[in-house]
């Protein structure tokens, strides 16, 4: 396993356990950890300077947030970037963003208005530059405008972990680009417009092809005929 | 001789997955009551497991918020948080009324003739919500594992609310279970799903916009 060069640094103030989460959390986001790599205790304990207990706390939560895979009998590995993989995460993200669009659309937003044509903009900005990673920290920003104004703690919390996976699937570390983000900005387009209209038949539309591929999946494993 | 078809391995567990399944199980029940201390060489003897599996079970615990880990006081049981329960209860309703509305429509037949009959059968807002409950069949039955992490993660906080103060369980009283089977029954997912956003939207924290606002004309 060829791990960055050391990650080692002063302790300062952060817990030993955040830093290994942080130092494996951007290798992973920016490809010097690759999909499908194995990672080994004690490597990682000799790259970040630290024992075994705060890599585990860190590792057990990239597992949780589907960055790495662990399971019994098996090396821990970087997550694969398979495309089901991003379509379920999107899926789960659409159903969140439909939860927040019909408890704000329809209401007075012009206390956001001003926040969402900014990240609107932003995300217009990153997808010109066609940097993966900008890209979705921006779609992430311009649907939190809506998902915060809910003002549901638990909404918030799980927004956040769907938003940590979804940027990895856009990041440059992934050999290839599962999501197709000319189709992500033109959501965020139709979605920015109907929102400042009020209009939420127009944003639970655009919607509407986040949930495509579960369906489908679902229709292909259940309408097979049994083989035996 | 036909080769034996492989048969895929059961999935192995992580002792770590077993011991939170275990502790969850306890706090959820109230087996293991709020504000209680919990032992790391207790858990360890009772879930005959070993230190490190302990102690990640309950990290995770932690992270979802059902234990409180303090520094020189140890792991205490959460106090029960009936807002988080709620909000909790709020998402629920959107991922099923969500899948409802994508799945019921493609079920086979005998899909959706099992959901109709635990549909029939059901008392109690639990038993929707529960472990192989009506939503869990539902929510199961899109196998987008996503979506079950999410539905898992939520679950807890509102079974537990639920059952050490059932003041917070919501009544069945304006959920129209007939008009739920009958949707399901008949494959129409827009009719299940709006069965179900009624009977959330009484109980919502959060409440929905409604649109075309009636709810606003004065009597």
């Amino acid at each position: 396993m060829p791990l960055p060069g050391s990650a080692a640094q002063p302790a300062g103030r952060t817990f030993l356990r955040d830093r290994a989460y942080d130092a494996l959390f951007d290798a992973i986001q920016s490809g010097q950890l690759l999909p499908g790599e194995v990672l080994r205790d004690e490597e990682l304990m000799a790259w970040l300077g630290m024992s075994r207990t705060p890599i585990r706390h860190a590792l057990i939560r990239l597992a949780e947030s589907g960055l790495i895979e662990m399971s019994a009998g098996r090396q821990t590995t970087v997550a694969e970037l398979a495309p089901d993989r991003t379509n379920r995460a999107l899926f789960v993200s659409a159903v969140f963003n439909e939860y927040a669009a019909r408890r704000v659309v329809g209401t007075d937003v012009r206390a956001i208005a001003e926040a969402l044509t900014a990240r609107r903009d932003e995300v217009r900005a990153a997808v010109e530059s066609g940097d993966g990673l900008r890209i979705a920290r921006g779609v992430s920003a311009f649907f939190r405008v809506l998902t915060e104004r809910v003002g549901n703690a638990e909404l918030d919390g799980q927004v956040g972990r769907i938003d940590t996976e979804l940027a990895r699937f856009l990041s440059p570390g992934g050999a290839v680009t599962t999501v197709d983000v000319q189709a992500l900005r033109s959501t965020v387009d139709v979605v920015h417009d109907a929102v400042l209209a009020g209009e939420l038949s127009a944003v639970l539309d655009a919607f509407q092809a986040l949930y495509v591929p579960t369906r489908e999946s679902f229709l292909s494993r259940f309408r097979e005929p049994e083989i035996d | 001789m036909p080769i034996p078809k492989p048969t895929r391995p059961a999935k192995r567990l992580l002792l770590r997955d077993v011991v939170f399944a275990k502790l969850r199980d306890a706090i959820v029940s109230g087996q293991l009551q709020p504000g209680e201390t919990i032992s790391e060489s207790d858990v360890e003897s009772w879930a005959n497991a070993s230190r490190t599996p302990v102690r990640e079970a309950i990290d995770r615990l932690a992270a979802v918020g059902l234990v409180d880990v303090l520094p020189q006081r140890g792991t205490l049981v959460a106090a029960l948080d009936p807002r988080r329960a709620s909000s909790s209860f709020s998402l629920l309703g959107e991922l099923l009324a969500v899948s409802s509305r994508i799945v019921v429509p493609a079920t086979t037949v005998s899909q959706r003739d099992a959901v109709v009959r635990r549909t029939r059968s059901v008392r109690s807002a639990t038993e929707l919500i529960a472990e192989d409950g009506v939503f869990d069949a539902l929510v199961g039955v899109i196998g987008n594992p996503r979506l079950r992490q999410a539905w898992d993660e939520l679950v807890p906080h509102v079974l537990r609310t639920w059952t050490l103060a059932p003041e917070h369980m919501p009544s069945l009283d304006e959920l129209d279970l007939d008009g739920l089977a009958a949707a399901v029954g008949d494959g129409d997912g827009d009719h299940a799903e709006a069965v179900l956003r009624r009977w959330f939207d009484a109980h919502d924290a959060h409440p929905r916009t409604v649109l075309g606002a009636r709810a606003q004309e004065t009597i």
